[in-house]
């Protein structure tokens, strides 16, 4: 299926919904690098099942991997995913066919479908995450036991390198290091494999569910009526409507590969009177009402905007602003042990904490 | 005394506040088509307010003058992107400084702002990390080239990659710009809080699109005010609902672009003593939805005018209100009777408002709560720099801004610090025109 600039837009307002952060820009930036080449005439991006390739069609995964200098400030000078994966290619020792974004939310999302017009790879509708989480290690591939590597990376000085890794928790160990040298962000190549083995380890179809729910979030429908059809779509709960009291951002060093000592923001929920606590991290880690957990990762935890349902971000919480705190499930693999154990509440330094009602 | 004038499209409005809390005000009808009719009207209502305080024997000194002139520079905006571009005026020329030039066109991102399509593009090597290390050495020849082949009078924005953490590429590049050509302006996109390259530039864009305007705009109002107000500080309402300097408008009009629904929310707000929370600004042209958080509107980083993308410029967060949320509002709402007089209001009331945006490496909690002190000293200081007492200024918001994915040793600190003195109830005059009628929650 070929992707639209409508399709675009609401492939954005999906990425950005399952991935609540502070700043849409740099997704915004990227896709509007994807309708840069369309307006130039190129067709749009390529969106496939992942059965439309053939088994040994190798499929290669990209992401940005950031260490201090955000993408919208070192912006990409546009050769270093095709650098990464002529890279990759000769590693392997065949093309790569397909691609898929890293995490299944945010801007990699929209990385793919610009270097999908700006290469003509196709994008296969899946990825290894189903949400967006800080490590690169945290993907399904690693849960199934495939190696990261060859792992291509290249920098926006025109710096490149190959890693021979497989273990993939010291391949985000590396790949930080390498970001920090190469200007504060690195492009990468990573998790080649075969279509077959794709299609039995990926997250399918995340990529067109997220245009789905784009869609809803961009009509014209009532706020309830948004609501109402994201549970039926996505499983999305609106947990509670809260007033924002107090936010505080803080600014804790992490140790690579762990994160450390989220920030906290207080809201008062409008119907109850009960203190609703989020814990944020780059992304919103957890959910407690009155004390109580009511969802933590891998759980994603978002914003909605309780007149218009629109997709809100990080900014938004400040003090005085009502928001719906809204949860949906991420993938079924994140609740295995070995799942928890990646990217459980113990990962992200939140204790052992478990909300309510699991499934 | 302290008094507001609001420069609108179809009149001028003007409000005077007493050291009492008592309000006049003065409406001046005109279309003025250009900058010098807009004075004259504004002349002709000052002097009209001068009349009336001597008949009620008002003898109150005037001790400032808050001028809110977004709507008019919203307005030539507009007109500006209506007419064809050779009479729109010249895009400014853009120089980018990267460790490397974009690959392709594509990548130059000409859709993310008006008038980028056509802007003369140069590149230049350079830039800094987050961390304010060199990532590239500057071309500085290449600027020197640059410098003789840009053709005279034009104006120069310059933009480089980590110019918010170190703004030395940048700088020397201007310089090399200003020696070996003769620009009009060159612009410096580190002026402008952003982590955003293209955010930085396209303010930058905007604001020199305004300056040459606003120039001698700012020039005549500061004559106007001296000729009639010899004692009275003269200001300018920002975005954020405070004012500043009226000679700021010469230098950073973008800070003053949007300031006209900001000054409503103020004068809505003190027109009802309302401090905290939502206020519903009925105006039967354009309703408005405004936010408080201890007697100021609320404020975001950035905000994005009509047609132009996001600008690092700190606006009055604010929000249209559709029929059904009108109809059903039960909060604060004032009904506005005369939109333009609110404003003035807004501009009366604008606390003298400093800000300090900046980015700090801290490795530990004392080190970040040192940076956050040093900041509300910085933006304290120059308050008191500008003439007001250390006790009437305030520290009205500090903090660190959230970033994602970013340095873990640096943090984004945000400090606002305000001069506060507007009397604590505010008595309108019984006489027409009334400013507005209100309902409370």
């Amino acid at each position: 299926m070929r992707l639209s600039e409508a399709d675009l837009d609401h492939l954005l307002e999906g990425a950005l919904f399952t991935s609540c952060s502070v700043s849409h820009e740099w997704c915004e930036e990227l896709r509007d690098t994807a309708l840069e080449y369309m307006r130039a005439g190129a067709p749009g991006p390529e969106l496939l099942d992942i059965s439309a390739f053939e088994d040994t069609d190798l499929i290669a995964t990209i992401g940005f991997v950031n260490k201090g200098q955000p993408v919208t400030e070192l912006r990409p000078v546009g050769d270093e995913f095709v650098t990464c994966l002529e890279l990759l290619a000769e590693a392997v020792g065949r093309p790569v066919r397909g691609i898929m974004p890293l995490a299944g939310g945010n801007a990699n999302v929209l990385l793919a479908m610009a270097i999908s017009v700006q290469t003509g790879l196709p994008v296969v509708d899946a990825d290894p995450m189903g949400r967006i989480f800080p490590l690169v290690n945290q993907t399904v591939f690693t849960l199934a036991g495939l190696p990261v590597g060859p792992v291509a990376a290249a920098g926006a000085l025109g710096e490149s390198a190959v890693l021979q890794i497989s273990r993939p928790e010291r391949a985000d160990h590396v790949l930080r290091s390498l970001a920090d040298e190469f200007g504060g962000w690195v492009a990468t190549a990573s998790y080649p494999m075969d279509a077959a083995t794709a299609a039995t380890s990926a997250l399918l179809g995340s990529l067109s569910q997220l245009i789905s729910i784009g869609s809803l979030l961009r009509s014209p429908l009532p706020s309830a009526q948004k609501h109402a059809a994201l549970r039926r779509l996505a499983g999305v709960k609106q947990v509670v409507r809260a007033e924002v009291a107090q936010a505080g951002w803080h600014a804790h060093p992490s140790l690579p590969g762990q994160v450390k000592f989220p920030s906290q923001v207080i809201l008062n929920d409008l119907a109850q009177g009960r203190v609703v606590q989020l814990q944020v991290e780059n992304e919103i880690l957890m959910l407690m009402i009155d004390g109580s957990v009511r969802a933590s990762m891998p759980d994603i935890i978002t914003l909605m905007d309780p007149e218009s349902g629109a997709v809100l971000s990080l900014e938004h919480l400040w003090p005085g602003n009502v928001v719906d705190v809204v949860v949906l499930p991420a993938a079924p693999a994140w609740y295995t042990p070995e799942g928890l154990a990646l990217a459980g509440p113990e990962a992200f330094g939140l204790g052992t904490h478990r909300r309510e009602g699991r499934r | 005394m302290r008094i507001g004038v609001h420069l609108g499209n179809e009149r001028v409005a003007l409000v005077s506040i007493d050291d009492g809390g008592q309000v006049c005000t003065e409406l001046v009808e005109g279309s003025p088509s250009d900058n010098g009719q807009q004075l004259d009207l504004l002349a002709d209502g000052l002097k009209r307010l001068v009349r009336t305080w001597k008949a009620g024997q008002s003898g109150a000194q005037v001790r400032r003058i808050t001028f809110d002139v977004g709507t008019l520079l919203d307005a030539g905006m507009a007109g500006a992107r209506q007419r064809p571009p050779a009479e729109a005026g010249a895009t400014p020329v853009l120089v980018r400084i990267a460790p490397r030039p974009p690959a392709d066109r594509a990548h130059e991102l000409r859709n993310s702002a008006p008038g980028l399509q056509r802007a003369q593009i140069h590149h230049l090597f350079g830039g800094h990390s987050a961390v304010g290390e060199e990532l590239a050495p500057l071309d500085l020849g290449g600027a020197t080239e640059l410098a003789r082949r840009i053709s005279p009078g034009q104006r120069i924005v310059v933009t480089a990659v980590g110019s918010l953490t170190n703004p030395q590429h940048e700088l020397a590049v201007g310089k090399a710009l200003l020696d070996g050509g003769q620009p009009t302006e060159v612009s410096y996109s580190h002026a402008y809080f952003s982590t955003s390259f293209a955010a930085r530039e396209r303010t930058a864009m905007l604001n020199s699109s305004l300056t040459e305007t606003t120039a001698r705009f700012a020039t005549e109002l500061a004559a106007l005010c001296r000729e009639l107000f010899p004692l009275a500080r003269p200001l300018v309402s920002t975005n954020d609902g405070g004012s500043t300097s009226l000679s700021r408008l010469s230098v950073s009009p973008v800070h003053s672009l949007a300031s006209s629904p900001a000054a409503k929310i103020v004068g809505a707000s003190a027109h009802l003593g309302h401090r905290e929370g939502k206020l519903l600004i009925d105006d039967p042209h354009q309703p408005l939805l405004g936010q408080l958080l201890d007697g100021l509107p609320v404020v975001g980083s950035r905000y994005s005018p009509t047609e132009v993308g996001l600008i690092a410029s700190r606006g009055a967060l604010s929000w249209s209100v559709p029929d059904a949320t009108l109809a059903q509002w039960s909060g604060p709402r004032v009904h506005v009777t005369s939109p333009e007089a609110v404003c003035a209001l807004g501009a009366a009331c604008a606390p003298v408002t400093e800000w300090v945006n900046t980015m700090s490496t801290i490795k530990t909690h004392e080190e970040f709560t040192a940076a956050l002190r040093m900041a509300e000293n910085r933006a304290h200081a120059r308050l008191v720099s500008l003439g007001y007492a250390p006790s009437s200024v305030r520290t009205a918001e500090s903090r660190a801004e959230a970033a994602t994915f970013g340095h873990p040793n640096i943090v984004a600190i945000r400090v606002r610090a305000v001069v506060d003195g507007l009397p604590t109830h505010l008595a309108t005059s019984p006489d027409p025109p009334t400013l507005a009628s209100q309902q409370g929650a």
